[in-house]
């Protein structure tokens, strides 16, 4: 039997090196580096697991191991097992990485064949890396065919989860983490926006993973049977849900129908689709939070046009649909004087969570080719490629000035509307109060699930007022407590006792910010084994038979 | 290991990565502007020297690699 190693790129991430920049573990953590980057202790945390290497492992005829964050050590130790085939799934930032991967593969398992995948095979000095192959775009097929396996035989979806807490819980093991399931519905996008490396690293074209709405009901429905009921909030990889209105209906019905499990799901939408969509429909079949593409005032893709962008996220909001508004600075409309308003228009949206990033012109992008012609990219440092990266050259913008309002962006966010954990539990219970009576089924059950969110995060606000931005909010966050406890009743002894606990932790926490130097917090290896694609369907066909 | 040992796998390897005859390098030459080195090839050097005698080279140690003799001049030392 044919035997794969998968791997990320190892570790360390957090120490200066040639291999990246200090500080780079935080861009790990996809909550408190990017969406709920804010000042403060309300900040959330999730580490996302390599979810593609788990597809590609799901589905091949061999036996295959994957690996998650190994260090050079622990990799090693895997190569000396003699695997047939090695991948690496790579960012543009792990370029050194692989080349290090790379030699370390020839000098101890010399018969094994490298394949590099992932968004850094964008970058054409890959290829001079001299690798046996390189899987550029969707790696499951290129796997299959690679080992000789027919690529189009139907996917299965393996269990991938994330955990999620606030930032400062991560190291108190005794509080709960909300765990969400990861469902990959396709790659690519069709909308092909000027920067959008994902669209440019797919063809700009839409690829299926999973074929119909069936197919994704099973695969979330399997993981949270599989977590005796635990999981069942899910985030959908597919660039543009919303364009897929039969798969998302056939989901949503069985979503609705499923008398055991409220299964819920966010996922990243446009407004183009959204404006087509409806919302009722679609939230009653298990729509719970999206990722809407701002990007500017100014809207200047068609992915924007249709419904007002505040109409739509109020209306999305009071159903309890919680929302990402993401924005890009350093369009060619930008200057220094614009973006304060850009950042009071994502505030004037109220988005639950947010992501400001500086315009990055990833290679294989359009954008990227218009600016390398207009001689308008600084000199390049593999390790620079990220959100807050300083990569382009903006006539209105100094060197460095394009991270400084990037990250003072946040700064305001926080301090205009309050952390985002706080905007999140409002709109659910905005939700709550308009769908509690509501005729049909499936809108009741969402109400259900928000209430108990609802109460679930009281005791996060009851008496943590010291630490959040301002008196404005601290109003506002009592405020909504009055209305929870008018709607459920007095907080109970147990969750005044959660409370006092927050109180201490954030306490504690805050002292240690102040006090203490700041410690690397590096991932730990994940292993993960795979038998062979027949042994994995008949997992599931049992799964689906019961 | 033997000083002669490393300059033939320095060698070795450098001219495999850049497909020249290794009998015929000078140690002493510009890699970037005798040879054409790109950073590309500089880090596959790197890469396979530290993998090969068990080595790491930080950015500040590679930077300075302007020629074969430092690759060999720089194990020697870590590995003494």
């Amino acid at each position: 039997m044919t035997k794969v190693l998968l791997t990320s790129v190892f570790r360390p991430f957090g120490e200066a090196s040639r291999f990246n920049k200090a500080g780079d573990e935080e861009l790990l953590d996809y909550l408190a580096s990017r969406l709920t980057r804010e000042p403060g202790l309300f900040a959330l945390s999730s580490f996302v697991p390599a979810s593609s290497l788990h597809l590609i492992a799901a589905n091949l005829p061999a036996e295959t191991r994957v690996l998650e964050t190994p260090s050079v050590e622990e990799f090693i130790d895997e190569l000396k097992k003699g695997p047939d085939y090695v991948g690496i799934s790579t960012l543009i930032k792990g370029f050194g990485k692989v080349s290090k991967m790379i030699a370390l593969t020839r000098h101890y398992a010399p018969k094994a064949k490298v394949v590099v995948g992932g968004f850094g095979t964008a970058l054409d000095e890959i290829e001079q890396l001299k690798p046996d192959y390189i899987s550029k775009g969707e790696g499951v097929r290129f796997m299959r065919k690679l080992l000789g396996a027919e690529p189009e035989v139907p996917f299965i979806h393996p269990p991938v989860q994330a955990q999620m807490t606030l930032r400062i819980f991560r190291d108190y093991d005794f509080l709960d983490k909300e765990t969400m399931g990861l469902i990959t519905s396709g790659f690519g996008c069709p909308h092909a926006c000027d920067f959008c490396s994902t669209s440019a690293y797919f063809g700009y074209r839409a690829i299926p993973f999973l074929s119909d709405g069936k197919a994704m009901y099973d695969a979330m429905k399997k993981q949270c049977r599989d977590s005796n009921g635990k999981t069942h909030n899910f985030l959908i990889f597919e660039e543009d849900l919303m364009l897929f209105k039969n798969k998302v209906s056939d989901m949503g019905e069985l979503i609705e129908k499923d008398p055991q499990d409220s299964l819920g799901y966010a996922c990243f939408a446009t407004v183009k689709a959204l404006s087509r969509s409806d919302l009722e429909k679609i939230i009653a079949g298990g729509f719970q939070h999206v990722w809407i593409g701002v990007e500017s005032m100014a809207v200047p893709y068609k992915k924007g046009e249709g419904r007002d962008m505040k109409g739509l996220f109020d209306e999305l909001h009071s159903y309890g649909v919680t929302t990402t508004g993401s924005m890009i600075f350093g369009l060619d409309h930008h200057t220094p004087e614009m973006i304060p308003g850009e950042t009071e228009y994502m505030s004037s949206l109220r988005p639950s969570t947010c992501q400001f990033g500086s315009l990055l012109p990833a290679t294989g992008t359009e954008l990227r080719k218009r600016l390398e012609e207009e001689g308008r990219i600084r000199n390049f440092d593999y390790r620079e490629s990220d959100l807050f990266s300083d990569v382009l050259i903006h006539p209105n913008f100094k060197e460095g000035q394009l991270k400084e309002v990037t990250l003072k962006a946040y700064e305001e966010l926080y301090e205009a509307i309050g952390p985002s954990i706080y905007r999140l539990w409002t709109t659910w219970f905005a939700g709550y109060k308009k769908l509690n009576a509501n005729p049909r089924l499936g809108l009741r059950k969402r109400a259900e699930v928000y209430a108990s969110r609802v109460k679930r995060l009281r005791p996060l606000f009851m008496q943590t007022g010291a630490f959040l931005p301002n008196d404005e909010i601290r109003r506002q966050v009592n405020e909504t407590l009055r209305e929870v406890a008018s709607e459920f009743g007095p907080a109970t002894v147990s969750e005044h006792g959660r409370a006092e606990l927050f109180k201490h932790i954030f306490a504690l926490e805050e002292a240690k910010s102040r006090h203490l130097e700041k410690k690397f917090v590096e991932p730990s290896l994940k292993i993960r084994d795979y038998g062979p694609y027949m042994e994995n369907v008949a997992a599931m066909h049992s799964f689906s038979a019961a | 290991m033997e000083t002669a040992n490393v300059e033939e796998i320095v060698s070795q390897r450098f001219a495999e990565i850049m497909n020249l005859n290794p009998e015929e390098l000078n140690l002493d030459a510009d890699l970037f502007a005798e040879y054409g080195l790109t950073s590309v090839n500089a880090l596959k050097l790197i890469s396979q020297v530290e993998v090969e005698f068990d080595i790491d080279i930080d950015e500040d140690e590679a930077r300075n690699i302007h020629k074969l003799n430092d690759v060999i001049e720089l194990i020697k030392n870590k590995s003494t």
